[in-house]
C-alpha cells in the first residue's frame, strides 16, 4: 500500500523533472490513455481484493488497453467520429464499476463486524 | 489490505500512472496558455481587450506627446527668461557697482604736484564729466564709484574723502567705456581737464587703456526705502 503510493509520488515527480513537455495536441489522447490505465489499475487492486490477482493480465491491460484507447481516438479523429467521448464513457463506467467492487471490499473486510456490532446494540437498546 | 502482499506488478503500474498524470498535468497547463486551443469566445475577448488597450495606448502616446511638446515649448520660454533675467541682472550689477567689472577704458592720473590746487570739487567735475562722456563704469583711488558714493572734502578742506576714507595724491580716476570717447570727452577745450592744465597748471596725465579692471562697491542694503506699490485705480 504505502509501496504503491511511493511508486504514484515518484512516477508523478519523474514526470515533473523530465525537461520536456508533450506538444499541447497530444493531450486528448494523454487523457484518454490516462482514464484506461487508471481503470487497469483499479482492476489491478480489486484482483488483490478478491485473491484474483495476475500479473499478466494488469501488465497487458495497462499498456494494451492505455496505447490502443489513445490511438482510437487518433483514428477517430482521421474518420472524424468522436471517439474521445467513447473512450472516456466506457473507461468512466468500468473506473466507478472497479472502484465499487473495491469499496464493498473494504466495507466487508473492515466496517462489517463493527457496523454488526452496532447495529446489535441498538437492537438491544 | 496489510495481510496481501502487493504485487510488483501492480507497483509498476501505479508509478507508469503517475507518470502519465504528471506529463497529462503538464501538457493541460501548457494548453491553458496556448492561444490555439481556447474557445473562440475567449479569443474574441481577448482580441477585443487587445484592441481596446491598442488604442487606448495610442491616445495615451499622442496625449504625451503633446505634453512633452508643451513642456519644451515652456521649457524653452523659461530659459529665455532666464537669460534675459541673468543679462538684465549683470546690467543692474554693473551699475550698482557690486561685482568687479573689466574692459577697455582710461586713465586720468592726478600727480603730486606743487600748485596746491587741486580738490574734491575737481574730481567729483572729472567724474561727472566722465559719466557725461559715456563711461560705463567710473574708480577713484579704487574706489568705485556708484550712486551711493561721497566725494567729500575734510574739514580743513585739504584733503579728500571717499566714502569717508581719506585719500591722497596721486588721484588715479579710471573710467571703463569707449576710450576714444571719454579721451574726447574729458579733454574737450574749456573742459575741466582743460581748464586745470591751463589755468592752474595741474600736470594731468590721460592714458588710454585696452583692459581696465575696476574693483566691486559693497552692495547697497535697503532698511527704510520700499518700492511703492502702485494701487489699482478704483
Amino acid at each position: 500500500m504505502v509501496l504503491a503510493v511511493l511508486a504514484l509520488l515518484l512516477g508523478f515527480l519523474a514526470g515533473q523533472a523530465l525537461t520536456f513537455a508533450l506538444p499541447a495536441a497530444f493531450a486528448t489522447y494523454l487523457s484518454v490513455a490516462i482514464l484506461a490505465t487508471l481503470d487497469s489499475t483499479l482492476g489491478g487492486i480489486k484482483g488483490v481484493m478478491q485473491d484474483k490477482y495476475d500479473g499478466a493480465i494488469l501488465m497487458s491491460g495497462f499498456f494494451i488497453n492505455g496505447s490502443i484507447s489513445a490511438f482510437m481516438v487518433l483514428m477517430g479523429d482521421w474518420i472524424g467520429v468522436d471517439l474521445y467521448y467513447v473512450a472516456i464513457f466506457v473507461f468512466g463506467l468500468r473506473i466507478f464499476q472497479n472502484l465499487a467492487v473495491i469499496r464493498r471490499e473494504l466495507i466487508n473486510k473492515f466496517l462489517s463486524p463493527a457496523a454488526k456490532r452496532k447495529s446489535t446494540t441498538r437492537e438491544v437498546s | 489490505m496489510s495481510g496481501k502482499k502487493w504485487p510488483l506488478t501492480l507497483i509498476i503500474a501505479f508509478a507508469c500512472l503517475g507518470l502519465l498524470l504528471s506529463l497529462q498535468f503538464k501538457t493541460h497547463q501548457a494548453m491553458a496558455d496556448d492561444l490555439n486551443y481556447q474557445s473562440n469566445e475567449t479569443l474574441a475577448a481577448v482580441a477585443k481587450n487587445l484592441t481596446t488597450k491598442y488604442y487606448q495606448l495610442i491616445q495615451e502616446v499622442w496625449d504625451l506627446r503633446t505634453q512633452l511638446k508643451l513642456l519644451q515649448q515652456s521649457a524653452d520660454q523659461n530659459k529665455t527668461a532666464l537669460e534675459a533675467m541673468t543679462r538684465e541682472q549683470q546690467k543692474l550689477n554693473i551699475a550698482l557697482g557690486t561685482i568687479p567689472v573689466e574692459g577697455p577704458g582710461i586713465v586720468i592720473t592726478i600727480p603730486e604736484n606743487d600748485q596746491n590746487y587741486f580738490g574734491y570739487q575737481d574730481i567729483v567735475d572729472i567724474v561727472n564729466e566722465l559719466w557725461n562722456s559715456g563711461a560705463e563704469a567710473v574708480s577713484v583711488n579704487g574706489f568705485r564709484v556708484t550712486n551711493s558714493t561721497s566725494i567729500m572734502p575734510d574739514s580743513e578742506f585739504t584733503a579728500v574723502l571717499i566714502n569717508g576714507v581719506r585719500i591722497s595724491y596721486p588721484y588715479t580716476i579710471k573710467a571703463i567705456g569707449e576710450p576714444n570717447s571719454l579721451d574726447k570727452g574729458i579733454s574737450i577745450p574749456f573742459g575741466i581737464v582743460d581748464n586745470l592744465r591751463t589755468l592752474f597748471k595741474i600736470p594731468i596725465l590721460i592714458e588710454q587703456e585696452e583692459n581696465l579692471r575696476l574693483p566691486s562697491a559693497s552692495a547697497p542694503t535697503f532698511r527704510y526705502a520700499q518700492t511703492v506699490v502702485e494701487k489699482a485705480a478704483e
